[in-house]
């Protein structure tokens, strides 16, 4: 991407050239200096110009200039590529000096596209570009969670608040029941959204979010979801320039959930014992035991802390640019133990050797070490009886534990014993190394090579110390121990042409791309290890010769591998700035496909025509440019698994027999895994895309309108074969064939003003999706597993299920009106007043059990995404506020059959969990308004089943980021030898609108699932989710 | 200078075309087949001996399983008969009203299939495989006779099933259902003969547990059994023919039923307790007694091993290699099992009374069934199980629950990973099954009658000669046979098909006297599940009535 420098240089040299005619008498002469609104950094080289003249000068290196105008200038044109140009009254003034305001979406913007880059005006296809600026407001750990609520049409939603939780990033909507995350392109080389978080957000010059197909296409097998194009900084030739930034923050809960104490405890458990003709345990009533009173919300939290440090050094020659930068991320989660680090370095690099020569090379290596702790401790305190101490030193572990004599019963257990007594951490090493040699024919026609190399090294360890703890005691002190390794080596090929015929521009791409990719993974653990390995996670326990103890075991392990090969072409024509194509095609080999399907073509093309080039536009007044766009393409998802076609034969304890006098264990072996589909293929997406770009107001205003169709077809489906396979049901073939439909719109706009030193922006986007599946060609309706969602034909993806409720019954009258939902008439024993009413909804007189009577009663998947950012700069001070929301989602508050129903679930979960206070406005004939219904342990009216009742709007608006900095004046620091140097506060989630009565609205997938589609089909499910923190956070950004 | 530039030119050129022309054609289509690195493929197994046993090994795999022998087999058929009622009154295998969409049934089909292709496949897989050729004859006759046992649960439990003798192509899955189920017995019987010369008499104790040539002669002679009352049309006198294997089992010497060692009550309670069972069990008297034949014993043609070994099994759910009886079938009141069935009262009364030795009962009775006032005394798990047998909360509607098979509790392991064998071929059964050939008119070449063959059975637990119980009651032998099978094989799977065989062999004029809610005409056999009449096109019909 040429330089902000390239242009100011060639920008100069015009002006003088301009300047050498200028002589004028009858003038006077005006001064000022010119310089950046934002950082009131001198603009060197901006052009002045008397307006309607060819008069002008160009500013000197302070910025400063001095222009000869004639008697009768009304206006003086301030200009400087990049920036808004600003026009002012000339009256009887001599000295002006201006402030000028970048221009952060200019036209002439230059986007990076799929192998290449191009002028955002020239683009055909749709295509959001996030700054480097806007990603690093905000106090984030990954780039893909700053880009939440920045760009139209990118859902990005974080599963949960625990530090490195998986980040959920959809463009359009959600285009298959399996793997819905995004291609990553970070300088070329291809990510899995995992692979993110390895990323330092403060490396990122750019990100291009690649959404309609004939954006994608030319990533053929691998675009269908999208693609997020992800560009680091490079060096620019000039002097040396050292970056440091650092910011450290804490963080708190924004919402705490208020617990019951022992008393309300212990007196809700007699109402609602009493209800169901029972008595509560009897130490419901030792008053040594309910004189303890424990908040486990506040034990199990603490106030988080996270911290940033990043040091940059970059620099250039005429043949050499360089860039390098070390970072350091440190985050503590508000629950005890979460943690996340992060180390990266980077060295990028560029070199021209000789005439037709280019070369280059990028190297980062990163480390991340988490301690996932915490993903589940909302819902264990929860549960945790108040009168549960949180020490015993006399119980093994030195934690105290539920029991027959501490609580009554031990189904629970001490979360902070969970947390503390196990020592469990995951690290990841990783090595991208990658280079370019480039070879120039002749004048606009090269090869490019591109080779990259990426290692990955994991290890995840857990010790967990022999204690007490109720039901999750662990008997012996253990360490389980897993390690992986990972490469992946790639190569491009391109051959590019780009030339200009009188008014023809045509740019033509030949690439030929191979990848390949391995894994391997091995985990060992052992059992009853003695003290001397107490936490310290080396692998001294491997080396034990005691005897006396159990023996490292191997637990298992896995190896895979996958290869593509690719040949793609692509052409980009304009005539005249007028006409645009776009045509791509891309042929796709993956070891992945069956041999029926080995390979795939994925064809696009864009049209689009920019009206205000017309001649007869140029009489349209405001509008300053106005580009039509349409675009078709063909892409796929080829994230099925590695080897569908394959019989496979599985061994070891998939298929065992017993044998022999002493019963002996032999491993069978068998095909037993998944049916082979001999013609398993990647899922096709074809989407067609109509937009607009608009410029209205001397480009104050900027407009993007879209509107997609976007069909999965051959989405892999679990079809059912008959039992003549001789597999096991749960082996049943994926094939190709099911059918999803999103379709929406999405909109931005960019609105700018400059008011004398006062400078703001503010942009806004928003995006519809409606989302359906049209066909599961045959295969039953996927439920998720907890049976809250089911996808079948005709509705969206993950859509929520179950009955209806309709508010609480008041009186007897009302049950016997009402369709039968228990049988008997006993309060203790069957549905009463103060019990939920069920929609009868087959009209056969009973609330049945089975599926009759329940349909889809909510969405998961919201019908409007949307952002919204804004800036605002005076006088070296700066403010940027950034909101996000989703809007028409519902949210399946699972958390909330626990602790706010004055029930126990039959069935399902602890006895007698601990409640919210909330509970308490449960029903009771005093209290017929309540929100809850009534109190009864054994919710015989099953009040507790999957119904609308749990069901709330999820929709809310969130001040995601308030960011308040100074740049210190130039003529300060300078004397220091600092040429920039900027101090903020920030706060991340400052608040959130919404009525959602859960922890946290922004419900992703929950985190203890792992089947197959199950991130799809859980999402929206709140099972008791780790909330995201309020974050203040302090920092420091200087340039020397 | 000039001339220099060009031609470092032109070299750069060449050097760079052929670059590119390296690269790309390094890259062929091949290139593309990887292979699973930590797994099997087809491709690459199947290639050694040691790969010949394991594919067999899979095979027994499936006898575990918790649709076969592992639970929902016994739970269908024995719920089904008149032998036992299901947890809760009115369950759908008591009274016939389980739907053709019914998981149970659905399963089983699928696993004995299994077994079937897993049989298949074994026998086409090792024919290219170079190795020990006994061997190989011997492994392939183990698989043909597991698939003649699969192919025999599918027959008689779901009569016109689909007959699959080889591994089938995709394009090849959907199967029709039989014309005529003699089709099955003529499979079975072809399975059966050819298997029986490469089959050894006995293994060595590292290879006890597989299909000897007893097993397959046994299972044989029970096959011709079925046959006989189900074949309209009989080419043969299959009565005769399974008398032929029953003697040569007699006269193998192999085999016999496990006796007394004191002519006592304790010792008749002992035999008979031994067949089941490996553990020490309570003789009754305050003491504990040693299983007397233990797994595999000399009673036993055939047994599912199931072993304690609690390997985890995605694909069969719990325990890949342990039973779920215990659980199933466990009272809650003293051991955690569910009591998914219980016996019935009619099953109870069918002991005689008085016993041997001067015990009110038949001992069978005390080994079946807990009943009000039983000391569930187990020596070592004292304090669990010295509590008397309450039928309030431990047998609920009946007021028994079933001991056989599952005592005693394995305190470690009282839940699904139980461990003990499942006999499912024994001596007694060939000595019931040749008597009932008799008493059809077969002839015997050693001198047994009927009567002398039920008299062995008794006179093992000091009952009395049968025709004195048949003089008592008035009965013929068809009903002494029919009343010494159920008191000698109770919860063995065996009282469901035996009601329906003899009512196709005339022994048993309306079986609705037995099972009131069994349709004739439709319920002999249980419904073809609906999802392989659907996956199927059509080809596979469903069972007249269903």
């Amino acid at each position: 991407m040429p330089t902000r420098k390239f242009y100011r240089i060639t920008g100069l040299a015009a002006i003088l050239l301009f300047s050498i005619n200028m002589v004028y008498s009858q003038d006077r002469t005006i001064t000022g200096t010119v310089k950046d609104a934002k950082d009131r950094v001198p603009l060197i080289g901006a052009t002045i110009q008397v307006k309607g003249t060819v008069r002008g000068t160009v500013t000197d290196a302070s910025g400063n200039y001095s222009l000869l105008v004639p008697q009768d200038a009304e206006l003086i044109t301030y200009s400087y590529v990049g920036y808004l140009s600003k026009e002012v009254s000339l009256g009887d003034l001599t000295v002006i000096d201006v402030y000028l305001s970048e221009d952060v979406q200019q036209l002439d913007e230059v986007v990076v596209i799929g192998y290449g880059t191009q002028k955002k005006s020239d683009l055909t296809g749709s295509v959001a570009t996030v700054s480097a600026e806007q990603l690093t407001k905000e106090s984030v750990a990954g780039i893909d969670q700053a880009l939440q609520g920045r760009a139209a049409g990118v859902q990005v939603t974080q599963s949960s608040g625990r530090p490195g939780a998986p980040i959920n990033v959809r463009i359009r909507g959600v285009g298959t029941v399996n793997n819905t995350e995004p291609l990553y392109m970070v300088d070329g080389v291809p990510m899995s959204s995992s692979d993110i978080l390895s990323i330092s957000p403060n490396d990122i010059e750019s990100m291009t979010v690649l959404k309609d197909a004939s954006a994608t296409a030319i990533y053929g097998s691998r675009a269908a979801n999208g693609v997020v194009m992800i560009t680091t900084k490079r060096g620019e030739s000039g002097k040396v320039k050292v970056h440091f930034t650092a910011y450290t923050g804490i963080s708190k809960m924004f919402k705490v959930p208020d617990m019951l104490n022992t008393n309300q405890y212990v007196t809700l458990a007699d109402s609602m014992y009493a209800a169901a003709d029972l008595v509560p345990e009897s130490v419901y009533r030792d008053s040594s035991v309910i004189s303890n009173n424990t908040n486990w919300i506040d034990e199990i939290t603490q106030t988080g802390s996270m911290q940033n440090y990043h040091l940059s050094i970059s620099g250039g020659s005429e043949n050499s640019n360089y860039s390098l930068s070390a970072g350091y991320f440190d985050q503590k989660g508000i629950v005890i133990k979460s943690h996340l680090q992060r180390y990266t370095l980077r060295a990028n690099s560029d070199f021209r050797i000789g005439e037709r020569f280019r070369a280059g090379s990028s190297i980062s290596v990163s480390r991340i070490y988490q301690d996932p702790s915490g993903g589940g401790s909302f819902r264990a305190a929860y549960r945790t009886a108040p009168f549960l101490p949180v020490y015993d030193s006399t119980n093994l572990g030195g934690y105290a534990q539920p029991s027959a004599t501490t609580t009554g019963i031990s189904d629970y257990s001490n979360e902070v014993a969970n947390l503390m007594l196990r020592d469990n951490w995951n690290t990841t090493t990783r090595l991208v190394l990658s280079g370019y040699l480039e070879y120039e024919f002749f004048r606009g026609f090269s090869y490019k090579l591109n080779a990259s190399a990426v290692q990955n090294a994991g290890r995840g360890y857990s010790y967990t110390q022999a204690y007490n703890n109720g039901n999750a005691s662990v008997k012996y002190p253990a360490i389980s121990d897993g390690y992986s390794n990972g490469y992946k080596l790639m190569i491009d090929n391109l051959l590019m042409y780009k030339n200009t015929f009188d008014k023809h521009n045509l740019s033509v791409l030949l690439g030929h791309n191979a990848e390949t990719n391995f894994g391997e993974n091995i985990g060992v653990s052992v059992e009853d290890v003695s003290e001397l390995f107490t936490n310290v996670g080396n692998w001294a326990y491997l080396e034990r010769e005691d005897g006396t103890n159990n023996l490292p075991q191997i637990d298992g392990g896995d190896g895979i591998s996958y290869r593509l090969i690719s040949y793609f072409g692509r052409i980009i024509y304009d005539y005249d700035s007028r006409y645009y194509f776009t045509g791509s095609l891309r042929r796709d080999g993956s070891s992945r496909f069956g041999p029926e399907n080995k390979w795939g073509l994925f064809p696009s093309f864009a049209g689009s025509w920019r009206v205000s080039n017309e001649s007869f536009f140029q009489s349209v007044p405001l509008i300053n440019d106005l580009k039509l766009r349409f675009g078709w393409g063909q892409t796929g998802n080829q994230d099925i698994s590695n080897y569908a076609y394959l019989a496979f034969l599985e061994t070891g304890d998939h298929s065992p027999a017993i044998f022999g006098e002493n019963q002996v264990l032999h491993y069978g072996a068998a095909p037993i895994n998944v049916y082979p589909n001999s013609a398993i293929k990647w899922e096709t997406t074809i989407q067609t895309n109509i937009g607009a770009d608009i410029a209205l107001f001397e480009n104050r205003v900027l407009t993007t309108i879209d509107y997609f169709i976007k069909n999965t077809r051959d989405m892999l489906v679990k079809i059912p074969i008959p039992a003549t396979a001789g597999y096991h049901s749960n082996a049943d073939p994926y094939l190709n064939i099911g059918e999803v439909q999103n379709k929406g719109f999405e909109f931005s706009v960019t609105y700018r003003k400059m008011e004398g030193r006062l400078n703001y922006d503010i942009t806004a986007n928003a995006a519809t999706i409606r989302n359906r599946v049209i066909s599961l060609g045959g295969g039953d309706a996927l439920w998720n597993s907890g049976l809250r969602t089911k996808t079948e034909e005709g509705y969206s993806i993950g859509s929520f299920y179950g009955y209806v409720a309709d508010g609480i019954f008041q009186t007897e009258e009302e049950i016997a009106n009402h369709a039968l939902q228990t049988s008997g008439d006993d309060p203790a024993l069957s549905t009463s007043p103060g019990d939920i009413r069920f929609k009868d909804l087959n009209g056969n007189g009973k609330v049945d059990n089975d599926d009759s009577d329940k349909t889809h009663i909510g969405k998961s998947i919201p019908g409007l995404v949307y952002g919204m950012n804004f800036n605002i700069y005076y006088m070296g001070f700066d403010l940027s506020l950034m909101i996000q929301g989703v809007y028409d989602v519902d949210i399946y508050n699972n958390a909330a059959r626990e602790v706010n129903l004055a029930s126990n679930i039959p069935g399902e979960y602890v006895k007698d969990p601990n409640k919210w206070v909330s509970v308490l406005d449960y029903w009771r004939p005093d209290n017929t308004s309540a929100e809850g219904p009534r109190a009864i342990v054994t919710d015989p009216n099953n009040n507790s089943r999957i119904s609308s009742w749990w069901l709330e709007d999820g929709s809310y608006l969130r001040i995601k980021n308030l960011q308040v900095g100074y740049t210190l004046p130039a003529s300060l620091v300078n004397r220091v030898n600092i040429s920039n140097l900027r101090i903020y506060v920030s706060a991340q989630n400052l608040y959130t609108f919404t009525s959602y009565s859960g922890l946290d609205p922004e419900v992703g997938t929950p985190n203890h699932t792992t089947n197959v589609g199950a991130p799809t089909l859980n999402v929206g499910v709140d099972d008791g989710i780790f909330p995201q923190a309020r974050t203040f956070s302090l920092g420091l950004q200087v340039d020397f | 200078m000039k001339t220099k530039n060009t031609t470092h030119m032109r070299s750069a050129k060449y050097f760079m075309a052929l670059l590119i022309a390296l690269i790309i054609a390094g890259c062929t289509a091949d290139w593309l087949d990887v292979s699973p690195d930590d797994a099997l493929q087809e491709g690459i197994f199947y290639k050694t001996e040691e790969d010949a046993i394991m594919s067999v090994t899979s095979v027994y795999e499936i006898l575990h399983a918790p649709p076969l022998y592992g639970r929902d087999y016994f739970i269908v058929l024995d719920i089904a008969s008149d032998d036992c009622v299901g947890e809760n009154p009115g369950m759908p295998f008591d009274n016939f009203t389980f739907l053709t969409t019914d998981s149970r049934l659905q399963e089983i089909y699928v696993h004995a299939l299994r077994g079937i292709f897993r049989a298949n496949l074994a026998m086409e897989k090792m024919a290219g495989i170079d190795m020990d050729e006994t061997l190989k004859k011997r492994l392939i006759a183990e698989c043909k006779v597991l698939r003649a046992h699969f192919n025999w649960m599918i027959v008689t439990t779901y009569g016109r099933g689909q007959l699959v003798n080889r591994v089938l192509l995709t394009s090849e899955l959907k199967q029709p259902g039989v014309e005529n189920i003699m089709e099955f017995y003529d499979q079975i019987e072809t399975d059966l003969l050819e298997a029986i010369p490469d089959l050894p008499e006995s293994y060595d104790a590292a290879n006890v547990g597989r299909v000897t040539r007893g097993t397959a002669i046994g299972w044989l002679g029970k096959s011709y059994i079925y046959r006989a009352c189900w074949d309209e049309n009989p080419a043969e006198n299959y009565w005769q023919k399974a008398v032929e294997q029953f003697e040569q089992i007699i006269q193998s010497g192999n085999y016999g039923l496990i006796l007394p060692l004191s002519q006592d009550s304790a010792g008749y309670f002992n035999a008979y307790m031994s067949v089941f069972t490996e553990l020490p069990f309570p003789d009754g008297y305050g003491g504990v007694t040693t299983a007397q034949g233990g797994e595999n014993n000399e009673e036993s043609l055939f047994e599912v091993q199931f072993s304690s070994n609690t390997l985890w099994n995605p694909y069969l759910h719990w325990g890949a290699t342990t039973s779920h009886r215990a659980q199933v079938l466990n009272s809650n009141g003293f051991a955690s099992g569910w009591r998914n069935m219980v016996p019935t009262q009619d099953f109870v009364n069918e002991f005689e009374s008085p016993g041997p030795a001067g015990l009110p009962y038949d001992i069978r009775k005390y080994a079946s069934i807990w009943q009000k006032g039983d000391i569930c005394d187990l020596r070592e798990n004292r304090d669990l199980y010295m509590v008397p047998f309450n039928p309030a909360t431990m047998a609920l509607h009946t007021g028994y629950t079933i001991k056989k098979t599952i005592f005693p509790i394995h305190y470690d392991n009282q839940n699904i990973d139980f461990p003990n064998n499942w006999r499912i071929l024994r001596y007694a059964d060939v000595l019931l099954l040749y008597a009932e050939a008799l008493a059809n008119g077969a002839t015997s070449s050693i001198g047994e009658t009927p009567v002398s063959l039920v008299n062995q059975i008794r006179s093992r637990v000091g009952m009395g000669d049968v025709s004195d119980l048949m003089a008592k009651n008035g009965w013929d032998i068809r009903q002494a046979i029919m009343h010494e099978r159920r008191v000698e094989m109770g919860f063995e799977i065996q009282r469901f098909l035996d009601l329906v065989r003899w009512t196709q062999s005339g022994w048993i004029t309306d079986i609705t006297k037995y099972m009131p809610e069994f349709t004739p005409d439709k319920n002999e056999v249980f419904p073809i599940p609906q999802r392989e009449v659907s996956l199927n096109d059509g080809l596979l019909k469903q069972n007249p009535g269903y």
